[in-house]
C-alpha cells in the first residue's frame, strides 16, 4: 500500500467532508449543546452544592452517547454510496490504485474528518468549563478520548452500511436505523433478557459488551468518578471481578475489536463489490 | 494492445456478457456498438477493473488479474458523466495526476489543449457539461497513457459540445493513440472509429472494419435513418 496515495485520498476526502458541512453543522451543534450542558450542569452544582465537575461529566457523556453516532454514523453511511451513486468512486478505482488504498484513504479521511468535529465540539466545551474552573483535565481527556473511540466504531459501522446499501437514502436509513438500535433498543433488548432468561452478572458483563456505547460509557464512567455506583450494578460487579485497570482494558479491545471486525468486513465487501 | 478471451459477467441472475474475445491493436481505434443492455459499458469496466468477471484480460502484454494498477496506468478513463469534486479544473487535473503518478507540469499544456487553459481556477460545478466533458479528457491523458477508454463520450452533450469533442478525440486517432469506445451516436463512430465491434446479448455478433466511405455500412444505417424520418437526404 503506498502511503502517498492514501494520504492524498484521506487529505480530499477530508475537503469532501467539510464541503458536505455535515461534520462542521455537527460539530458546531456538538459544541453549542456541550457547551450548553456545561452551563446547566455547574449551575445546578452551585445551587445544590455538589461536585460541579462529576454532574457536567455525567450530563457531557449523556450528551456523548446520543451525539457522537448520530454524528459519524451518517459521515460514514453517505460517504462509499454517495460517491458510487454519482461515479465517483469508480472513477477513483478506475485510476492505477488498487481498492484497498481507495478504501484505507477514504476511512482515514472520513475519521479525520469526524476527529476534527469532536475537537472542536469537545474544545469549546473544556475552554468554558476551564474559565469556570473545577475542571479535572485528566477526567475530561479520558471522556473525550472515550468519545473519539466510540466515534471511530461509529464511523467504521457507517461505512459498512455504506457498502451494503450502496445508494445515499438506503445507507442514510440504516445509519438512523443502527443509531436507533445503538442508544435505544440495545438496552430495552438487554433488560429484557436479564428478565426473562434470569441471566447472571458476567453474562449480563458479555451481552452488554455487544454494544460499543455501553463499553464507553463503563469506559468513560471509569474515569470520571472514583465512586463505583456511576458504572451501575453490572459495572460495578466487573470492576469488584477484574479491576480497573483490567476493565478499562477489556473496554479498549471491545471497542478496537468492533473497530476490526467492521472496517474488515467492509474492505472484503468493498474489494468484491462490482461498481456498475 | 488489448486482449480479451472469454470473458463473462452475470450480475443479480442475468449473464451482461458471454464469452467475448476482442483484441485491439496498437493505434487502432475500435467503436463497441449494440443496443442498450448489450454489455458495451459493462465490457469497458471489465478493463478497468470495476467488475468482477470470468475470463482473462492484458493490456499491453499485463493480464488485469495479476496486476490491475499496471493495466490501469496503461489507460485512461473518460466516463459517461464525469465526477469531478475538486473546486477547480487545475485542481482536479492536479489530484488526478498525483493519484496516476504523472508530473503536474503537462497540466498546463493539456488544459490549452483542451481549451480550458482560461477556465484553469474556475469552479467545475460551473462548468458546462461540454467542458466537463473536456476537463475529463484532459485526466484522462495524464501520464500519456497509450489507450484511451471512452464511455459514450458525447451522450451528454449538445451538438457544439460533440463536435469539439470529437475534434480533439480525432487528433488522438490520428497521433496514433488506441481508442476503445462505447457509443450510441453513428456520426461519431464514423468519425473515430476504423473498426466496430457489435455486441448483442453479451456476445460478440459482428466486427468490422469501416472502409474510408461509409456508404452501405449496416452499423451507421441510423444516420441515413435520422436523416430519413427528419425528411432530409437519405
Amino acid at each position: 500500500m503506498r502511503l502517498a496515495i492514501v494520504g492524498l485520498l484521506c487529505a480530499r476526502e477530508v475537503r469532501s467532508s467539510v464541503r458536505h458541512r455535515w461534520s462542521l453543522v455537527g460539530a458546531l451543534a456538538f459544541a453549542l449543546l456541550a457547551v450548553a450542558v456545561a452551563h446547566l450542569g455547574m449551575s445546578g452544582a452551585a445551587q445544590w452544592g455538589v461536585s460541579a465537575f462529576d454532574r457536567t461529566s455525567a450530563a457531557l457523556l449523556n450528551l456523548v452517547l446520543l451525539f457522537v453516532p448520530l454524528l459519524a454514523l451518517p459521515l460514514g453511511a453517505t460517504s462509499f454510496s454517495g460517491e458510487m451513486e454519482d461515479g465517483t468512486l469508480s472513477y477513483l478505482v478506475a485510476q492505477p490504485l488498487t481498492r484497498a488504498e481507495v478504501f484505507v484513504g477514504k476511512l482515514c479521511g472520513l475519521l479525520a474528518a469526524m476527529t476534527l468535529s469532536l475537537l472542536l465540539g469537545f474544545g469549546c466545551a473544556a475552554i468554558f468549563l476551564g474559565a469556570r474552573g473545577d475542571v479535572s483535565i485528566q477526567a475530561f481527556a479520558t471522556m473525550a478520548a472515550g468519545a473519539w473511540l466510540l466515534g471511530v466504531v461509529s464511523t467504521a459501522i457507517g461505512v459498512l452500511l455504506s457498502i451494503v446499501a450502496r445508494t445515499r437514502s438506503r445507507a442514510l436509513t440504516a445509519a438512523v436505523g443502527a443509531w436507533l438500535l445503538l442508544v435505544f433498543l440495545c438496552d430495552f433488548g438487554v433488560l429484557a433478557l436479564a428478565a426473562t432468561q434470569a441471566l447472571g452478572a458476567n453474562a449480563l458483563f458479555g451481552v452488554s459488551l455487544v454494544n460499543p456505547l455501553q463499553a464507553t460509557k463503563m469506559l468513560s464512567a471509569l474515569s470520571i468518578s472514583d465512586r463505583l455506583e456511576v458504572l451501575g450494578p453490572v459495572g460495578v460487579h466487573a470492576v469488584r471481578e477484574l479491576g480497573r485497570p483490567a476493565l478499562a482494558g477489556v473496554l479498549c479491545a471491545t471497542l478496537a475489536a468492533w473497530t476490526l471486525v467492521t472496517s474488515s468486513t467492509a474492505l472484503s465487501l468493498f474489494r468484491r463489490e462490482n461498481l456498475t | 494492445m488489448i486482449r480479451i478471451r472469454g470473458l463473462a459477467v452475470r450480475l443479480s441472475s442475468r449473464d451482461i456478457l458471454q464469452g467475448v474475445d476482442l483484441d485491439v491493436a496498437r493505434g487502432e481505434s475500435v467503436a463497441l456498438v449494440g443496443a442498450n443492455g448489450a454489455g458495451k459499458t459493462t465490457l469497458l469496466r471489465c478493463l478497468l477493473g470495476l467488475v468482477r468477471h470470468t475470463g482473462s484480460i492484458s493490456v499491453g502484454g499485463i493480464d488485469l488479474a495479476r496486476d490491475a494498477v499496471g493495466v490501469k496506468r496503461q489507460l485512461g478513463y473518460m466516463p459517461q458523466v464525469p465526477a469531478f469534486c475538486e473546486e477547480s479544473a487545475r485542481a482536479a487535473l492536479t489530484f488526478v495526476a498525483k493519484l496516476r503518478g504523472a508530473s503536474v507540469d503537462e497540466i498546463p499544456a493539456l488544459l490549452e489543449r483542451v481549451g480550458l487553459s482560461a477556465h484553469a481556477h474556475r469552479p467545475v460545478r460551473a462548468f458546462s457539461a461540454g467542458m466537463k466533458q473536456r476537463l475529463s479528457l484532459a485526466a484522462a491523458l495524464l501520464g500519456d497513457p497509450p489507450v484511451l477508454v471512452l464511455d459514450e463520450p458525447t451522450a451528454s452533450l449538445d451538438v457544439e459540445g460533440q463536435t469539439e469533442l470529437v475534434r480533439l478525440l480525432g487528433e488522438l486517432v490520428r497521433g496514433g493513440r488506441t481508442l476503445l469506445l462505447s457509443s450510441h451516436r453513428a456520426e461519431e463512430i464514423a468519425a473515430l472509429a476504423r473498426r466496430v465491434v457489435v455486441l448483442h446479448e453479451g456476445r460478440v455478433k459482428e466486427s468490422r472494419t469501416i472502409g474510408s466511405t461509409y456508404e452501405g455500412e449496416p452499423v451507421l444505417a441510423p444516420v441515413s435513418r435520422l436523416r430519413r424520418v427528419a425528411g432530409g437526404a437519405a
